[in-house]
């Protein structure tokens, strides 16, 4: 507890750019490096109940729809048609754990196929087992699932105009679960075409949500399984916008540029679900990032 | 080339094509489900093995009318196109591979690849050894299966079928009774059914707003906006006029038979069906049993899905199972879920009605007695409908008396003392009980008579008695992993308040914006946490609804002096404060 708050006040301070010494390592990770051996553990025995409605994983499936409206809503209003097309969206989903995401896009019609990325192996096994009991999933075979960390997946090639870069790259609820989030981050950004999205959400590094999330979340109510979050991990809203601005902002030499297009906070209230409200800087939020070139 | 194998054994999409023009009143061809006999599909599309010599031995699909296992390669197919014909030239190939390019192009909203069996099958074919592919009951595979072919189940059907987003969904009804009678409905200016119900506002701009209600015989709709309400006991009484209504000026309901609706809510089904968003009917078919479907598949694990065998021998398997099977839902059973009540141990005698005069149809009467509430609900063309609450002797009585005795005891129900009264109960003959009310009827002060009471009673529809028990229900929970329950089966109530029909149609609409707002959003509605939505919102609502009928109830269930007093105090003011009046017709019409 007394750590926690040590590393956290460190983490308070750092400036953004801080946050990207801190976590800008090295380019070349093992696929070990990108998610802790505990947090996999942790993963690991949620596996069995993830689809459990009414089990530990519960206010993620509630979140879910939230999610969807999120990802579609912003490719809709701010979209560049010159650049993208956003009827036939080629997808990743990193971190899909059970697929609770991955399935919801999988079903879109706009979707034309989907990834699922997740790095432990028995909770992808609860995904593509949960996936048969949708015969739409099986017959449209859009959705496939890769036990791979997210720095080892291939970069699509960019050849003769046929760009088999990713239209959307969504990372929800990962970023504060990984050991080096700045450096998922560069990895995700390459995977992306001109005129694609990387979606995100994650907690910020606040009290209330130390409250919220930790506290109430998962000592008092136990409606978040008691070691999903750890408050260090956390990351401001600004802190993440203002990395885009620093690192993928017309970067020299690629002239890759990014723009976020949108943040908006989130608030779980009980007894009526989800809802976009509050401040994006207080507790959770969703991050839309487009890239422009 | 399956596309229309899917949607064969829907009576509508056939019957579309024979379908005559509105209100003339045949919309089903021959071809309808008739004894819920489905057509028998033309040929096996999907020719997968059984081998039972190797491993374990492969689970039989239990469906009769699927094709049976064919020994050859070279199966025998029905011409319906031309792709057949290259169909079997790559069954011939024996190509194995299932290619995925193949499957990508998919159908909108609907969760199933209709057409995407001829990559599948072709797999499958030319695979030994297998359990069978998920394409072989691919046919029996419905996004939504409705049991239960009454009001609330129809109208479920119908906004499915109305809205952008869930008309693609594959639909399945059942219904045990045959549907025909409904759809072809002639009805005869001067019969009335006795199976009425009375519609909110809300309810009919629900049915507005899906385009059912334009299908509804106007003529057959007996509006009111006047109600009066009176204690048997103390004669203290309250009147709810058109202006206590919000917006002032609109009906407080909609008097129709159920059977108009039904037939409403078939024509439109049958026009949509014309469109292409058929819903298959599975009339004079009765659900035998529910179970999760144990069919061992390839490709999918359905075991999460519950399958419903028909009495026509053929078997449904659900990703969303509906319940609108009523008060016994044995949807409800299969779910598990517990249903708490009570009965009234009243009986609600019902009588279609014809007035002394063709008049004050704005009004609606409702007398508590202590033996249950007496309400005679206007018609069109001086008819009434009455629903008559009272203990089962008293039913049995008043069904067995000549129609004449029958009509002079309700008009006294609706005027004498509960002495006098209870005095002409035990009378049997109609001319005694005649001279008998018209002397204590004599006895009455006559001011405002009119105003006061409704109008005589001059004759009851021959065969229209009919008496049913009233009892309370609710259950825990509306829904279940893949099932979700509406109207009676989720919830009944007594009849003093006009709310039965309107509980469920509000069911209806919720379900169906949750439904809606799903597949939008891409989850699988058959996902309990997609359903406990509409539980969450309707649960509420319908308890508060069920809790204060059930108390009124309770309250003018008794002659205790006390209580008496007490209600009628309070009755006194209520009818005194116009804004309470109001508050009660906004909840009374859902608006």
């Amino acid at each position: 507890m007394i750590r926690t708050y040590r590393v956290s006040i460190r983490a308070l301070k750092s400036s953004s750019s801080r946050f990207n010494s801190r976590f800008c390592l090295s380019r070349n990770h093992s696929s070990s490096s990108a998610f802790s051996p505990d947090e996999l553990a942790h993963f690991n025995a949620l596996a069995s109940s993830w689809w459990d409605a009414n089990g530990p994983s519960r206010l993620l499936h509630k979140m879910n729809g939230l999610r969807t409206s999120f990802i579609f809503d912003s490719i809709d209003t701010y979209s560049i048609p010159q650049l993208s097309r956003s009827s036939e969206l080629k997808m990743l989903d990193v971190g899909c754990g059970g697929g609770i995401l991955t399935e919801a896009l999988a079903r879109n019609s706009r979707v034309k196929s989907i990834t699922g990325l997740d790095m432990s192996e028995q909770v992808l096994e609860v995904a593509k087992k949960h996936k048969l009991q949708d015969p739409r999933l099986v017959i449209e075979n859009k959705l496939q699932y890769k036990l791979c960390s997210l720095f080892d997946l291939p970069v699509p090639e960019v050849a003769d105009g046929i760009d088999e870069r990713y239209d959307v790259v969504t990372m929800f609820e990962v970023l504060e679960h990984v050991p080096d989030p700045s450096a998922l981050l560069h990895a995700a950004t390459n995977l992306v075409k001109p005129g694609g999205w990387i979606f995100a959400s994650t907690v910020n590094r606040t009290a209330a949500a130390y409250l919220t999330t930790i506290f109430i979340g998962e000592e008092i109510l136990n409606i978040v399984p008691k070691g999903t979050h750890s408050w260090s991990k956390y990351i401001n809203e600004n802190e993440l916008r203002e990395w885009f601005v620093e690192n993928k902002s017309n970067v020299p030499g690629s002239g890759e540029h990014w723009d976020v297009v949108k943040t908006t906070g989130c608030l779980y209230v009980p007894f009526i679900g989800w809802r976009f409200c509050g401040p994006r800087d207080l507790g959770n939020y969703f991050l839309a990032a487009r890239r422009m070139a | 080339m399956i596309r229309f194998a899917v949607t064969s054994r829907s009576c509508f999409r056939a019957a579309a094509k024979h379908c005559r023009p509105l209100r003339s009143g045949c919309y089903f061809s021959s071809t309808i489900c008739a004894g819920g006999k489905a057509p028998e599909p033309t040929e096996s599309e999907d020719i997968v093995r059984h081998t039972h010599s190797e491993g374990p031995p492969t689970p039989e699909i239990d469906h009769p009318n699927a094709p049976k296992p064919t020994e050859s390669e070279d199966a025998v197919h029905s011409d319906r196109n031309a792709e057949v014909t290259l169909d079997d030239l790559k069954r011939v190939s024996k190509t194995t591979d299932l290619d995925p390019t193949k499957l990508k192009d998919q159908t909108k909203a609907s969760y199933f690849g209709v057409a995407s069996n001829d990559s599948l099958h072709v797999a499958g074919g030319s695979k030994k050894g297998v359990r069978p592919l998920f394409s072989r009951i691919q046919n029996d595979a419905y996004d939504v299966v409705i049991v239960g072919g009454g009001v609330s189940g129809l109208t479920l059907a119908a906004s499915l079928k109305a809205s952008p987003h869930t008309s693609a969904l594959k639909v399945a009804l059942i219904e045990g009774m045959s549907l025909e009678s409904a759809a072809r409905w002639d009805p005869s200016p001067d019969q009335l059914s006795n199976r009425v119900s009375s519609i909110t506002p809300a309810s009919k701009s629900f049915l507005e707003k899906i385009g059912v209600w334009e299908h509804v015989y106007p003529e057959r709709v007996q509006e009111y906006d006047n109600m009066h309400v009176w204690d048997g006991v103390s004669g203290s009484r309250i009147q709810f006029d058109s202006f206590h209504l919000h917006p002032v000026g609109q009906s407080m309901a909609y008097m129709t038979e159920n059977i108009n609706l039904q037939h409403a809510l078939l024509s439109y089904l049958s026009e949509s069906a014309a469109t292409g968003n058929s819903v298959t009917i599975f009339d004079n078919t009765k659900v035998e049993e529910i179970t999760p479907t144990s069919v061992a598949l390839e490709d999918v694990d359905l075991s999460s899905w519950p399958s419903v065998r028909m009495s026509n021998g053929s078997t449904v398997y659900a990703r969303l199972l509906i319940g609108a099977d009523g008060v016994n839902s044995p949807v409800r059973s299969y779910a598990g879920i517990e249903s708490r009540g009570w009965d009234y141990g009243q009986h609600g005698l019902v009588a279609t009605l014809t007035m002394e005069w063709n008049d004050r149809q704005n009004v609606a009467w409702q007398r508590f007695l202590p033996t249950g509430p007496i309400a005679l609900l206007p018609m069109p063309d001086g008819k009434a409908s009455l629903v008559w609450s009272t203990t089962p002797k008293l039913a049995a009585h008043l069904k067995s008396l000549s129609p004449e005795a029958f009509c002079t005891l309700v008009n006294a129900a609706f005027r004498l003392d509960m002495t006098d009264l209870n005095y002409l109960y035990t009378r049997f003959n109609a001319e005694d009980i005649s001279a008998e009310f018209e002397w204590r009827d004599g006895l009455l002060p006559m001011e405002d008579e009119g105003a006061k009471f409704p109008l005589r009673v001059a004759e009851v529809q021959e065969g229209s008695r009919a008496s049913f028990p009233l009892r309370m229900r609710h259950c825990d929970s509306y829904v279940a992993p893949r099932v979700a329950l509406v109207g009676d089966a989720a919830h009944s109530t007594h009849p003093l308040a006009g709310q039965g029909l309107n509980l469920g149609q509000g069911d209806v609409a919720t379900l169906s914006s949750v439904l809606e707002k799903a597949v939008v959003r891409g989850a699988d509605i058959g996902d309990e946490v997609v359903l406990q939505e509409y539980w969450a919102e309707r649960y509420p609502v319908n308890h508060v609804m069920l809790g204060v009928i059930d108390k009124l109830q309770k309250l003018y269930c008794t002659d205790a002096a006390p209580i008496v007093a007490l209600r009628s105090v309070g009755l006194d003011v209520v009818n005194s404060l116009d804004w309470v009046k109001t508050m009660i017709m906004k909840q009374a019409t859902g608006v």
